[in-house]
Formats: structure tokens, sequence, C-alpha cells
């Protein structure tokens, strides 16, 4: 009797631990396959886009040559019915071009991004040149970002990002003095849910988040995302001014464990900007 | 060549004697000698007499035949003419050659253009330059105006020589100078604790005025500083050192530091004299006072002077919320999907980017408020926002408000 009963406890303890896999991919209604049948490839996002149903709303698309490198980005906004946001990347030795005034330098070893600069006209007549500049630790995963307003000598903002293993699990967003606090994003993983590296979870990507991921930021999390908490304060007096909470859930994973979808309910997070609904992953495999 | 002369005047007064000295028939020398008081001891047994003795030097190469003409010479009458007497002239038979240089050893020069050489007496010179002879280099001393190994042959003018050590001679240009603090002139600087002091410029070695040498200097007194930067000479231990770099004086800041405070749209400083405001780091020219008209989103800061030379600076004042009343935002509202079976996405698209709150509030058609929320829009212009809502079959009006002013609604069917 009692054998039979620490059987069942067994039972239910790996009935916990298993992840429950959907078997049958939603948008296409077939049975999941693996992405790539060589196990040297490795498959990059192509495109994000925002789903009901079927249908496909907002979209951003990145346009990758053979080798996978970013060529250029189109949003798609589906209210418009216009691409809305268009992008192309020019490679001039580190240099990356977006525009005149809006450049990304990257790393010629890692390939991490390590600087990146906009010219803002977004505040009306008021110009801002911005440099935002990526700190990397020795394993190379990103660790404090530092903005500089008009060519400040000193930082104007600091973002840190601290790690579980190579998981991101906070994001905390600084003024200059590195101590008043603007925004702290949390992340919790579903620890029992192992995906190939999948999406940066910056909570502070306002400059970022449409090409971020195209790009080298450092390692990408590896577990599936249950929960984002972003909690945004008063700057001057430290009280809080709101939080973002976004629960993560429906994950359709291909057999070789690229995630296809997720669903995201709740706040949207402003920093990564993209991940609102049922959001629809596609990949290209080199 | 110096040779000497004596006239002798025997029981004189005091007077004056002119000699005229001949070489040749031409006046070689004219000298008045003074003879002074002289009284005649006739009492004495002792020949009275006065002897003067004069110098004659003179240059050349050749003999001469010379002869002296003393006494009154005007009147002639009390003149007397020595014997002629010949000065010969002989070539040295022994000269000593001394090629001794100035310069010791191998030399590396700083900065300088030009440098000097001179050796020990010969007869005659000539200098070499990379084992060249130097055309009309035959002084004892030269002038050196580029790098390159230079030695002397001296000769006693009789076949016989003796070469020099020779000596490499180095130039090395004085490194750029300096600028402090990326000045170039002169300039006040103001420290409240500290200011740390740096060049523009890497350098093997730093000189401050004060004697240090580090690459930077921190100052915590009043005074003037300067610069030079030096590089390593060779493989010695000396350094080629610049030109000063510009004066930076140190200056202690007796300003108090302001700081801000927001009152609805406005921003004010502490008292001070002066102010001077910042919007994202630059300067504004909106306000020379202490009340600064928020129009934008960003951080501001405040600089204020008791005497216009020292500015204090306010900490960074974050405004994280579009200012209510100047705030021109129009926007334009849509949803998606609408119809909706009750998941929905509300966008609002801005002309400028936006911080702040917006607040939301759906009603049905029976104005039954059914769901309200406020969200706070951290700087964007294209706000997307889920709303997940079990609505009942029918028509609802939603309702925005960004900051609490600008109003718009929009329909949304439930199906």
């Amino acid at each position: 009797m009692r054998g039979s009963f620490y059987i069942f406890i067994l039972f239910l303890t790996l009935q916990s631990c298993t992840k429950e896999y959907v078997q049958t991919d939603p948008l296409t209604g077939e049975a999941l396959q693996s992405l790539t049948t060589k196990d040297s490839a490795t498959c990059q996002i192509s495109s994000i886009r925002q789903m009901s149903g079927k249908t496909s709303f907002n979209k951003l698309e990145y346009q990758r040559d053979n080798s996978s490198k970013v060529m250029g980005l189109n949003y798609y906004d589906s209210i418009s019915k216009t691409v809305d946001y268009k992008l192309s990347f020019q490679y001039h030795g580190d240099t990356i071009l977006m525009s005149k005034s809006e450049w990304l330098v990257q790393d010629p070893q890692t390939k991490n991004i390590n600087k990146y600069f906009v010219r803002d006209t977004s505040n009306g007549i008021l110009v801002d040149d911005i440099l935002y500049d990526y700190k990397y630790d020795l394993p190379g995963k990103l660790v404090q970002k530092l903005i500089y307003y008009n060519y400040s000598t000193v930082p104007d903002y600091i973002s840190k990002y601290l790690y579980d293993g190579n998981n991101l699990i906070t994001t905390q967003l600084f003024a200059g003095d590195g101590i008043t606090k603007l925004m702290q994003t949390d992340i919790t993983y579903d620890i029992n849910t192992i995906t190939k590296p999948w999406i940066y979870l910056f909570g502070d990507a306002f400059e970022s988040y449409r090409f971020v991921q195209g790009f080298s930021f450092g390692p990408r999390s590896t577990l599936a995302v249950k929960k984002i908490v972003s909690t945004i304060y008063d700057a001057n007096y430290g009280n809080a001014l709101d939080t973002w909470t976004t629960s993560f859930s429906g994950y359709v994973i291909s057999k070789d464990q690229y995630v296809l979808q997720v669903t995201c309910d709740g706040d949207i997070q402003q920093g990564m900007g993209l991940f609102l609904g049922t959001i629809r992953f596609d990949y290209q495999c080199n | 060549m110096v040779f000497y002369f004596e006239t002798r005047m025997k029981y004189s007064f005091s007077q004056i004697v002119t000699i005229e000295i001949v070489n040749e028939s031409s006046l070689f020398m004219k000298k008045n000698i003074y003879f002074f008081f002289l009284l005649l001891i006739a009492f004495s047994k002792i020949s009275a007499q006065s002897i003067s003795r004069s110098a004659i030097s003179f240059y050349g190469q050749s003999a001469i035949n010379l002869k002296a003409t003393a006494g009154q010479i005007a009147n002639g009458s009390s003149a007397s003419t020595s014997n002629s007497f010949v000065i010969g002239f002989q070539q040295p038979l022994n000269y000593k050659i001394n090629v001794g240089l100035s310069l010791l050893s191998d030399t590396i020069v700083c900065g300088i253009s030009k440098l000097i050489i001179k050796s020990g007496t010969c007869f005659a010179y000539q200098w070499f330059k990379n084992d060249t002879a130097i055309i009309d280099q035959r002084t004892d001393s030269i002038s050196i105006l580029s790098s390159g190994v230079y030695k002397l042959v001296g000769s006693d003018g009789l076949n016989k020589f003796d070469t020099s050590k020779s000596i490499r001679v180095t130039f090395i240009p004085k490194p750029t100078k300096p600028n402090l603090n990326s000045s170039l002139k002169d300039t006040i600087l103001c420290f409240n604790d500290t200011i740390r002091l740096k060049s523009n410029l890497v350098y093997e070695r730093y000189l401050w005025s004060t004697g240090d040498t580090t690459s930077n200097l921190l100052v915590n007194s009043p005074t003037s500083i300067f610069l030079r930067g030096g590089v390593r000479i060779g493989s010695t231990s000396n350094y080629c050192y610049s030109d000063s770099s510009n004066i930076i004086t140190i200056k202690k800041n007796t300003t108090p530091i302001p700081s801000l405070l927001r009152v609805e749209d406005n921003l004010y400083s502490t008292d001070s004299k002066n102010y001077r405001w910042f919007m994202n780091n630059l300067a504004s020219p909106v306000s020379a006072s202490n009340v600064y008209r928020i129009l934008y989103k960003g951080f501001y800061a405040v600089e204020t002077s008791i005497d216009k030379i020292c500015w204090s600076r306010s900490k960074d004042f974050i405004v994280q919320n579009a200012p209510t009343s100047s705030d021109q935002n129009n926007y334009l509202l849509s949803a998606y999907p609408n119809p909706t079976t009750g998941f929905f996405y509300l966008q609002a698209k801005l002309d400028k980017r936006y911080s702040g709150y917006m607040e939301l509030s759906i009603v049905d058609q029976g104005g039954a408020s059914k769901w309200n929320i406020k969200k706070y829009i951290f700087n964007e212009n294209n706000i997307r926002l889920p709303i997940n809502l079990k609505l009942n079959k029918g028509s609802y009006s939603i309702q925005v408000k960004l900051n609490g002013y600008k109003t718009q609604v929009i329909q949304i069917i439930a199906l």
C-alpha cells in the first residue's frame, strides 16, 4: 500500500516536470516538425508577426542574405496597411549604416553590437544626438548600456543587466548618477522548457526593439519566459508610476526547440515593443 | 703680436712727449706719453730719470721695419729719432694642434635648430659631416643645423694633421604641446572639492608645472598650472619636452549647488545671481532667470553663478511626463480587429513621442462603464495597448485621454 503511494507521488512529480508540448501547430494544423534536419544549421528569426487566429496583423520582417546577415527590415502596419518603418543596413568594416544620422558599430570578433547612434528628431523642433554604448563582460554578455545625449562626456542614463547563467533576469534603468532608478524589468522563466536561443528580452530596449532581434547583443535566453514585470519609477520622487505585467503562455515549439509561437497577455512591455497578443516567429536556417 | 718699447726722459719736468713709429715712411703708430712732475734731484748723486714703457700690439704675418721719433715733434727741434729696428715674422715651427671638441660624446638635441661645436686651437681647420668635407667650415667652430656625424681635422700649417673624435649629433623635434582640458587658451576652471586636469595628447612623460609627472593631475587648491609633454631621448632616461600648454587657473567655486523644483509645467531654481538652463545637455537660451518653462520630456539642469566665472550645476531633473498645457501633440486613434470577439488592440499614433499617462474607459451604449485603465506611456509615438475583455454583443465607446486631456472617442463593435 505504502509502495503504491510512493509510485503515485513519483508519477505526480514526473507529470509536473514534464513539459506539455503542443503536438500540432495551430497555424497550419499539421504536426510540428524540426525547422532543419542539418545538425550544423542554425536558424535566425526572419519575421515576427502579430496574429489574430490565422490572420497576421503587424509584422516585423528581417531581410537576411545567404549567411543570415541582416540587410534590411520592414515593419508592416496592419491599420494603415503600409510599411510603417523601413531600414536597410549597409556594412562598412565594423560600421553598419542605417542612414546618415543612424549607425551601429559591431565588434569584429564577437559580432556584438557595441554602439548605436541616432539623431532623434521626434521632439518637434528639438534635435537630440544620442549615443548608446553597450558594454559586455568577458563571456560576452551585455551587462551595461550607457546613454549619452548631445555628446555629453558622462552618461545621462545607465542600464544594468543581471543574469542567471545566460538567461537575463533583471534590467534596471537609472539616471546618469547610476543611483536614481527609472525602471526595472524582472523576468520569470519556465525552467522545464528549454528552447534554442530565442529572443532578447531587454526591458529597456526602447531605442532598438525593432532591430535588436536581428543582431547580436550577447547570448539569448534559452528558457521559455513565463512572466515579465516592469515597474516605472518617478525619477525625482522615487514612487512607482506604473507597472506593466505580461504573461507568456501557449508556446508552440518546433521539434528542434525553436519557438514558433507564443501568446502574451496583459500589458505591452513598451521597452520590447513588439510582443503583445499572439506572436508568430518565422526563421531562416543556414 | 705684441712688443714693448721704452722711452726714457732725463732731468725733465712734467711734459707730454709724442712718439711716432714709422714703418717704411708710413706712420705705423702715434702715441702721447705723459711724464709727470719729475724733479731735478741735484743734490743727489743718483742720476734721475723717468722711464715709460708702452705696449704695441699688431696683427700680421710678415716682417716690419720700424723707427721711432720722440719728443716735441710739432716744433721738431727737441725731437729725436731712434735707430731703425725690424720686427720679424716667422712661421710657427712647432705649432700645437688641439682638436678637442666642446662636445665630448654623441649628442641628441631637443627642440632647437642649431648647435655650435668649438674646437681647441689649431693653425688651420677643416670640418667634416658624415666623412665629407664641409666647404667654408675652416674656423675653430661650426654651426650644426642637421643630424649627422661630425669631426674636425686640424693642422699646424706645416703639414702636420690631427683628427678629432667623431661626434654623432641628432636633432629631434619638440613634441606638440598639450592642451589642458580640451582648451587651447588660458582658462579659468573652477573646483568645488577637487578638479582633475588632463592632457589632450599622450606622451611618454608628463611634466606639470607643479613638478608632478602623472598623466593627469588632481588639484585641490587654487593655483595656475601648465603641462609639458615629453618623448624619451633615445634609450636614455632623458626626455625632450614640448612647449608649455595653455595655463589653467584653478579657482575655488563658492557658488552653492542649485536644486530644482517642478511646479506644474515650470521648473524653479534656488536663488542665485546668474542662471543658465540646459535640456538634454543642450544649453537653452529660453530663460536666464530662476524659472524655466517645461515644453518637452527630457532631463533638465540649471547652472547658477555668483560671479559668472564659476558655475554650479544642479542634478538632472528628469521630466517624465509631457507637460499638459503646452503640448500640441495630436494623435490618431484606431482599434483592430474591429469588430472584435473580445480581444483587440488599441492604437494611438502621435505626432511626437509622448511620455505620460494614457487613460482609457470603455462604456456601453447605455453609458455604463465596462472597463477603466490608466497606463504610463514611456516615450512612444506609436502606442498599442492590448485589451482582452469579454464584452457582450453590441457597440461600445472607447474614450482615450492623454495626461487628462485631448479626449478622443472611438467606437468598437463586439460580436
